[in-house]
């Protein structure tokens, strides 16, 4: 970790101006470091800004939504301030998206080998290189008889082997930045199995880094090597995935963790985490977690804990972290 | 062993390809509507295009001995008050009322996909302007403002062409333009955009192909309306002159007669109605086969 990181965001805010009474504040001082050839992921539940981090760092964010402030520093380069032009030449070459449902995220009107060629800008005979290259593409990806299926349209492939053509299309470029919006949700269980080891061994062979986006603590813990716990637009937690699943340091990871089951509480009732998360329109002061925290104290309810570094390389927002250590017992064992 | 294995596999998705396309002609030809649409229209064609073939009499020599006569082995349709032979008369119009039908359809078609194309994917200013100024022409109803146009611009047939043209295109851009609102927001769109795709790339080659189906269903439909205004206005005396047959003028011709030569009238009118029916047909049958691809 020596190297200067491939990817550093500093205190990125996007904001939804749904109007002027309601903004929805998204993304708030988000800020973090993706290393070359890391699986670098988020984790949180549903709106608590995962997806929007992941769609503002390719600016792909749409009116009303609004990237208020921030840097966004690729190879030491800020993309937000590349120039329309600059940033559709970055997008796919530098860094690309594979998304939740293979299936709409397909042109179903197109065949497979136009989706992945399409891409191959380098490559100046379309014909025949182009087509060598997908063909290799889609054996890489595992697709069997890739000569054949490549003639395909997306609707003669099942759910998994769309989720692989898409990461061979989104690969074609050879990004060095992948980011995976939830690529195994709409997945069953032992494809999503097949598609997290495809993610890694691709990761691996292209020596890219990859930035996970999911609910499912099964497949951080399979996949990523540090993470970042969101909640309300903010980063609650962030370190290593060992340390994050056997010492956390923040309340809601605390909560998280407990609402899994793992062998480590095996017979013991899961405790679900009470209430909903909160309102993104209409934020209180204080720590967002404040209202669902068994552990908060009146200071929680009016002021924001700042973001701390309490061990090289584990941050965690919480006004106690001196006393997090004692909040819960350790969760062990969930790692393989 | 395994490349032998891999032979036979390719060999067998192959064989599926095959089947495949075979398939999707067979459900085409299997459609009965799309079938006799089909055959219609290719019957109308071969008509309109050799017409030589099917009658020896010249369609606009006059032949001052026997006008008006019944249908018959020597004048099949009959003759009219010029002595003309209605069956040629009827048979050389077919290509001037094809063609009033496919070109006064392809122009919108193409304009008004292209409009609504832009309208619909870049939004704002672009589709204020587009719609705003489709409101104003849909403010008027189709024939009106189709003979106040020639009506400007004088008759003939290059005129019932240019009428149509402008006011066709706004079905053609409003039906496309709900397609690409709904079809830009598909995840492959964004998809496509995350690639590094340009807009011009975005637009014709993913958001077109898949907003375009129910604009090409509808121009079987157009092109059934387009012959019928052109043929009402060769009626009303503003398209195409006489002695050039067309459909519509021969029915005008023949109503002053319909008392005593009932053929003058009846046969144009069959021939318009059937080559109609062949066009809707052919666009029933080509919902019926677009939504089963779709699935």
């Amino acid at each position: 970790m020596s190297n200067p990181p491939l990817l550093e965001v500093k205190n990125l805010y996007m904001h939804y101006h749904i109007s002027d009474q309601e903004i929805v504040k998204a993304v708030s001082d988000v800020s973090f470091s993706v290393y070359e050839g890391e699986t670098f992921g988020f984790v949180g539940e549903s709106g608590c800004g995962k997806s929007a981090t992941c769609r503002s760092l390719l600016r792909l964010i749409k009116p009303p939504g609004e990237i208020l402030s921030g840097e966004i520093l690729y190879k030491g380069q800020d993309i937000l301030k590349l120039s329309p032009r600059a940033m559709q030449q970055f997008r796919g070459r530098q860094m690309s998206m594979i998304f939740q449902e293979p299936m709409t995220a397909l042109n179903p009107v197109m065949k497979i080998r136009d989706q992945i060629t399409d891409a191959l800008y380098f490559l100046k005979n379309r014909k025949t290189e182009a087509n060598e290259y997908a063909v290799d593409l889609l054996r890489r990806v595992g697709i069997p008889l890739p000569e054949e299926r490549i003639k395909e349209y997306p609707h003669q492939f099942s759910g998994g082997m769309q989720q692989r053509a898409m990461i061979a299309s989104a690969l074609g470029p050879k990004p060095g930045l992948l980011l995976a919006d939830e690529p195994t949700t709409a997945l069953d269980v032992t494809i999503q199995d097949q598609i997290i080891k495809l993610i890694n061994n691709l990761r691996d062979e292209l020596k890219m880094s990859v930035i996970l986006v999911t609910h499912d603590l099964g497949v951080v813990a399979q996949m990523c090597d540090r993470l970042a716990v969101m909640y309300a637009g903010r980063i609650m937690e962030m370190t290593d995935t060992v340390t994050l699943f056997s010492k956390p340091r923040h309340p809601y990871t605390y909560a998280l963790l407990g609402s899994i089951p793992t062998r480590a509480n095996r017979g013991k009732k899961l405790e679900p985490i009470t209430g909903a998360p909160p309102n993104l329109a209409n934020l209180d002061p204080g720590c967002p977690f404040k209202p669902r925290c068994r552990y908060a104290e009146s200071v929680c309810g009016e002021e924001l804990p700042e973001i701390r570094e309490l061990k090289p390389g584990h941050w965690s927002r919480c006004h106690f972290l001196d006393k997090a250590e004692s909040f819960q017992g350790v969760i062990e064992d969930y790692q393989q | 062993m395994t490349s032998n294995l891999n032979k036979q596999g390719q060999h067998l998705v192959i064989q599926q390809h095959l089947i495949r396309m075979k398939d999707s002609l067979r459900i085409a030809l299997r459609n009965p509507s799309f079938l006799s649409g089909g055959i219609i229209l290719i019957v109308i064609c071969i008509i309109a295009f050799f017409p030589q073939w099917f009658t020896d009499y010249d369609p606009v020599a006059i032949s001052a001995g026997d006008p008006l006569v019944p249908p018959s082995t020597n004048h099949l349709f009959g003759t009219d008050n010029f002595g003309r032979d209605v069956f040629a008369r009827v048979i050389y119009a077919t290509k001037i009322d094809l063609q009033l039908a496919v070109v006064s359809t392809i122009v919108p078609f193409v304009v008004g996909s292209l409009l609504g194309l832009l309208a619909g994917y870049y939004g704002k200013i672009i589709d204020m302007v587009i719609m705003r100024f489709l409101d104003v022409l849909m403010a008027f109803p189709f024939t009106v403002l189709v003979i106040s146009i020639i009506t400007i611009l004088g008759n003939g047939l290059q005129n019932i062409f240019i009428a149509i043209w402008l006011v066709g295109w706004i079905a053609f851009a409003r039906l496309v333009r709900a397609e690409v609102l709904r079809v830009k927001e598909s995840e492959f769109i964004q998809a496509a955009r995350v690639a590094g795709f340009g807009d011009r790339r975005i637009i014709f080659r993913h958001v077109l192909p898949n907003a375009i189906s129910p604009a090409v269903v509808y121009a079987t439909s157009y092109a059934v309306l387009c012959m019928l205004t052109a043929a009402g206005m060769s009626f009303l005396g503003l398209g195409v002159q006489p002695p050039t047959p067309e459909w519509g003028s021969l029915l005008s011709e023949g109503r002053s007669f319909i008392g005593v030569a009932w053929w003058m009238t009846l046969f144009p009118g069959i021939f318009m109605a059937v080559t109609g029916i062949g066009f809707s047909l052919l666009g029933d049958g080509l919902t019926d086969f677009l939504r089963a691809k779709g699935r």
